[in-house]
């Protein structure tokens, strides 16, 4: 027995201070009257010697004896006495909530498990002890606490309410960390850890070390499941318009499982497979596509029985993959035709040098041994240009010259190693500040690169020679080199591009090439950049939420469309001697009773019957009730 | 802020259809000195006398003069202009009980006052203590009420009652016989049965109106009480509890009793009003039931 609201002593005082209060009031109510009458005619027949040894002397016991115990009563009421240990008095539990993917799937009764947890989690708030204070916890990927610990109820049941699946695969051994660290932290008694949920884990997680005081409430039902598990989207570098798809499928139930799988691209079929999936299996498919059009690339996959069609459909949105137009102005286009129809993703097209003048409007310009006299306001490639109108001033023609060395930081000479070059009579480039050097000669510079600027001018490549007609003709270079030119005019149309449909949580981007950590940007879909870490050519971010995240690194972008629900592959089976199933009411340890209702209605009650009893307006009332009549006969007669 | 009326409008209302009702016919005071705007005779035949010279004409029965051949004049009931007097009670005892007594007994007369001027009867109202204080007269119609209200609110409790002192009082100076109305809780020193006698013996027709309050009746003290008479002052120290209570209303009620006695021995009426019986109900209860109004 303890005081919930006061000690021992603070009762003990304010009992005492009362009773002085009410027998001071019970001796001044019993002392004399003054009272004037009308006369005192009639008294004198009914009056009686007056004892003065009576003053002051309590002559109504059980009227003192009842006020003093209703009022004890009542300050036992507020001082909210209860029956039971303090020590256990108040105990925190942790509710925690299974809201990963897995709980949207539909059980055996056609609800989803979302729904049964919340049963299940509202009946045990139900059972709960009053005085215990809960926390509700929402675990996925990540717990997340969504109630304080507090008496209220109300408030638990509406975040129970408000539960819903989310995206990623839960991780409940990171929940019932976090659930023992938050009892830990309130330092006071801590009652149980609940957990309301499916327990599918990831298989890695099969060992969980669970609590002391953890409880499972769990779901039974485990529905029939079989789900994508990724799409991936690769563009080809050799064929800009052909993509390697990808398709992932994993049966998960413990039994073979036929499944149909059909990719369409803008609603249109491109593969369709009958998948035999043996038990607890998963499958990849492979085959390519072309199109250089966008569109939407949906994966859809139909399994008998399915509980759970969250994975069961993906899509992935397809960049165009459009040619680059490059105008070639030439006298003598025969001697580039077999350089440019070499490359994939260019689209060639060959005009003199009088039709160029003011007509190249997109894509990449050629000027061969010409320049135009307004310069192209598009990227454009210079060949052993004229003095005049060379963009790039030619500063002499130089026949002695001898190749020396290539400027191996600029994407220009990217792979480029020969030294031994021939070049006939090259000319002599004079860059401006700000121009690159990409080759240089012994008599000077002889390929100038001039980088694109705000505002407006685009990029320019200047060779001081030809490269078919030079002595480069025969020379494995020139088809790199120009290839490295035109992938530098134009390097959006050459990027290497990869799409996937894969879940959220922890998502491992590879990279075909070692990418530094300074150059790689991976970026939310609201543009907000994530962190990430790079590890043997991997890139990893993790993500909670569904949404696409762009991972870029050099010419390389992956675009990562977190849509897929993260299904882990096992059912948790807690250990024997964990607790399971829903407490019957006063079953999870009620330490006490509260009974300060009952208290405060007993002292009401007692100072109702003491004014009833003892006090002349009550007394009156009881006798009128008792004897309605006796009243107006009266008065009749004295009428 | 201005002092709550006596009696609202609605209960004025309500009074205009009562009339102050006597018992005694008052021979001689038929078209006598009171104030009346009645004019002319009754309209109730009551006898036949020979005609004398002087006698109205239009008195004559000619039909009996074509007959007998003799003059006889018809006589007519005049209705009595009878005074009507109210003796309001106050001394120091009615300014007890809750609420005090003399508020009532105002509001109470205050009431009849209002029958009265409405029927046009006039209205003599007389405080009394150990003597008769100075009375206001009133007379025509329901306009004159407010002097009389004001009369009656500047009337203050106070004092010892004499009723023997007052009755005499009373007879030497009203000869004229009419009808009294005493509104008192008829509580003094001596017993009221002398005076009551005293006063009916030489004439007026006594309507009685004891006023108590439920304190005087039931007293609600418990314990040792410190009693003092309201009027003399004389003091008693005794212990009151629910025996002593009965025998305390056994005693009121005999009093009240020998009161209702004395009154109705002497042919005149008795009206009990406690004061937690509201006005109106008073007037329409118990003083109608003794027929003081009608």
């Amino acid at each position: 027995m303890f005081f919930f609201n006061l000690s021992a002593a603070e009762f003990l005082g304010l009992f005492a201070a009362a009773s002085a209060v009410v027998v001071a009031l019970y001796l001044l109510d019993r002392s004399r009257r003054q009272v004037v009458v009308s006369t005192l005619r009639f008294w004198t027949k009914a009056s009686r010697p007056v004892e003065s040894t009576r003053r002051r002397r309590i002559t109504q016991w059980p009227s003192l004896l009842l006020q003093l115990l209703s009022i004890a009563c009542l300050l036992l009421a507020l001082s909210q006495l209860r029956l039971g240990s303090r020590d256990m008095s108040s105990r925190d539990h942790v509710l925690i909530l299974d809201t990963s993917s897995w709980m949207a799937a539909r059980g055996g009764g056609g609800r989803t498990l979302m729904e049964e947890t919340r049963a299940v989690a509202q009946q045990y708030l139900n059972n709960l002890s009053r005085g215990d204070r809960v926390l509700v916890m929402y675990a996925d990927a990540l717990a997340t606490p969504v109630t304080a610990f507090e008496t209220s109820r109300k408030n638990a049941r509406e975040a129970v309410a408000r539960a819903q699946a989310g995206s990623s695969a839960l991780d409940l051994q990171g929940a019932l960390d976090y659930a023992v660290g938050l009892q830990k932290r309130e330092n006071k008694v801590a009652g149980e850890i609940v957990y309301a949920g499916a327990g599918r884990v990831t298989a890695g997680e099969g060992g969980i070390h669970a609590p002391a005081n953890l409880r499972v409430l769990p779901v039974a039902a485990n529905p029939s499941n079989a789900g994508l598990r990724k799409i991936g989207v690769r563009r080809s570098t050799q064929d800009g318009g052909l993509w390697r798809v990808f398709v992932s499928v994993r049966n998960y139930n413990r039994r073979p499982q036929p499944v149909d799988l059909a990719v369409t691209f803008a609603a249109s079929p491109v593969a369709t497979r009958r998948l035999n999936m043996a038990a607890m299996a998963e499958e990849e498919v492979v085959f390519d596509f072309r199109t250089r059009v966008a569109g939407v690339m949906e994966a859809r996959i139909r399994a008998r029985g399915d509980g759970f069609p969250g994975d069961d459909r993906a899509t992935l949105q397809l960049p165009a993959s459009p040619l680059v137009p490059v105008t070639v102005c030439s006298t003598d286009p025969r001697a580039l035709r077999p350089l440019l129809d070499a490359h994939p993703n260019v689209a060639a097209k060959y005009l003199s040098p009088s039709q160029c003048e003011g007509t190249i409007e997109e894509g990449i310009a050629i000027f061969d041994r010409c320049a135009p006299r307004v310069s192209a306001k598009i990227p454009a490639m210079y060949l052993a240009p004229p003095p005049t109108g060379s963009p790039v001033p030619v500063r002499r023609q130089a026949p002695e010259a001898e190749f020396r060395t290539w400027n191996r930081d600029h994407p220009l000479a990217a792979g480029l190693r020969a030294q031994d070059l021939r070049l006939g009579a090259p000319e002599v480039l004079s860059p401006a500040a700000g121009d690159a050097v990409v080759a240089e000669s012994s008599a000077g510079p002889l390929i100038v690169a001039r980088p694109g600027s705000a505002n407006g001018t685009a990029r320019i490549v200047a060779f001081g020679f030809h490269p078919v007609h030079a002595g480069l003709k025969f020379e494995l270079a020139a088809p790199l080199l120009f290839a490295n030119a035109i992938r530098w005019l134009a390097p959006d149309s050459f990027r290497r591009f990869e799409l996937f449909a894969n879940s959220t949580g922890m998502v491992q981007a590879p990279m075909e090439r070692d990418a530094g950590a300074g150059e790689v940007r991976v970026v939310g879909e609201d543009g907000v950049p994530l962190p990430f870490s790079v590890r043997d050519n991997t890139i990893r971010f993790f993500s909670a939420s569904p949404g696409t995240v762009r991972v870029a690194a050099g010419d390389q972008e992956q675009v990562h469309s977190l849509t897929l629900p993260a299904v882990p592959d096992d059912l948790w089976q807690p250990s024997a001697g964990i607790k399971r199933g829903v407490p019957r009411r006063g079953e999870s340890g009620s330490p006490y009773s509260d009974i300060w209702y009952w208290l405060a209605l007993a002292g009401g009650l007692g100072l109702l019957l003491e004014w009833l009893w003892y006090a002349p307006r009550g007394r009156r009332l009881v006798g009128h009730a008792l004897s309605s009549g006796d009243g107006e006969a009266a008065l009749r007669k004295a009428s | 802020m201005a002092a709550e009326p006596l009696i609202d409008r609605k209960f004025l209302e309500k009074l205009e259809r009562l009339a102050i009702r006597w018992q005694k016919s008052f021979p001689g005071l038929v078209g006598g000195h009171n104030a009346s705007r009645f004019a002319g005779s009754g309209q109730e035949f009551l006898d036949h006398r020979n005609f004398h010279h002087g006698d109205d004409l239009r008195a004559v029965n000619w039909r009996a003069y074509m007959r007998l051949e003799k003059m006889f004049l018809k006589m007519f009931q005049v209705e009595p202009r009878v005074p009507v007097r109210l003796l309001v009670d106050a001394s120091a005892s009615m300014a007890t009980g809750e609420p005090a007594k003399f508020d009532y007994a105002r509001r109470l007369t205050a009431a009849l006052a209002y029958v009265g001027l409405v029927r046009l009867d006039t209205i003599l109202i007389h405080p009394f203590r150990d003597t008769l204080g100075d009375g206001q007269v009133c007379s025509g119609g329901r306009h004159r009420f407010g002097p009389v209200a004001d009369f009656l609110s500047s009337v203050e409790a106070k004092g010892q009652t004499d009723f023997l002192q007052v009755s005499r009082q009373f007879v030497n100076k009203y000869v004229n016989r009419g009808l009294v109305i005493i509104v008192s809780d008829f509580l003094a020193e001596t017993d009221p049965d002398k005076p009551l006698q005293y006063l009916a013996e030489f004439g007026p027709e006594v309507l009685a109106i004891h006023v108590f309050s439920d304190q005087d009746r039931t007293p609600p003290f418990e314990g040792e009480l410190e009693l003092t008479d309201a009027e003399c002052g004389e003091k008693l120290e005794l212990e009151f509890d629910t025996e002593a209570r009965a025998r305390y209303t056994a005693a009121f009620d005999d009093y009240c009793d020998r009161v209702r006695r004395a009154v109705l021995g002497h042919a005149g009426r008795y009206a009990a009003v406690p004061t937690s019986l509201p006005i109106e109900e008073a007037i329409f209860g118990p003083v109608v039931r003794a027929r003081g109004v009608a």
